[in-house]
């Protein structure tokens, strides 16, 4: 299941635990949401137990960010393989 | 080939998500894959044939130019001679008074209980944005 989020708030993905139930959760931040993809605040996501934490690259690149190791940067032709990939998707 | 459909709640400059599912759409497309795009709520206000202004504007060409950044019709239009469906809700239009304004080309009038429904029956992935 992918959860987007696409606001600076970590407060929302307390919701995607619940919403996954047992199946794998990934993590697409875009728009605002990539400010999450920064480094000094990215480990306040590793609670949250995501297989895979993403962020969208031109987000990124509109904003300056340079994303943490752990945050995977993809391309709008990436985004749509994983969106497909986890047939289930929801926007935080 | 799948079939995405993105309900979007959200019009051309409150926020970003319009331009996500443009330009989402528009990468799903190009990799053969279909897309139906629903418009509702605020997402509605995207559906309409734009109205030129005809007197001074009163904005200097870079605020033109900045504000242009956020007028979507065309890349929607586009979407639409691609392939893409897309269908408007005409309730939450009327509550917006533009349920009589002319659509962009291959923007329908649609509903939830049949537009909506017709487009998630046949989605393979299908989630809102807003």
């Amino acid at each position: 299941m992918l959860f987007l989020l696409n606001r600076p708030e970590p407060g929302a993905l307390s919701l995607a635990a619940g919403l996954a139930g047992d199946e794998d959760a990934e993590l697409l931040l875009i728009s605002d949401g990539v400010y999450l993809a920064r480094e000094s605040v990215f480990k306040n996501l590793s609670g949250h137990d995501f297989e895979e934490i993403y962020a969208e690259a031109k987000a990124l690149s509109d904003r300056g960010i340079d994303p943490d190791s752990g945050c995977e940067v993809k391309e709008m032709d990436e985004i749509v393989d994983i969106i497909l990939d986890n047939e289930k998707v929801v926007n935080l | 080939m799948a079939t995405i459909t993105i309900t979007l709640l959200s019009g051309a400059v409150e926020n970003e998500n319009a331009d996500f599912a443009l330009r989402l759409s528009r990468a799903a497309l190009a990799k053969g894959h279909k897309v139906n795009i629903f418009l509702f709520g605020n997402g509605c206000n995207l559906a309409n044939k734009e109205v030129p202004y005809s007197g001074d504007r009163g904005m200097n060409e870079a605020l033109t130019a900045f504000m242009d950044t956020f007028r979507l019709s065309a890349r929607l239009e586009e979407l639409t001679s691609q392939g893409a469906e897309v269908a408007t809700c005409h309730t939450t239009e009327y509550a917006r008074g533009t349920e009589g304004c002319a659509y962009l080309d291959g923007v329908e009038r649609g509903n939830v209980g049949s537009s909506l429904t017709k487009f998630l029956i046949n989605s393979d992935v299908a989630f809102t944005l807003g």
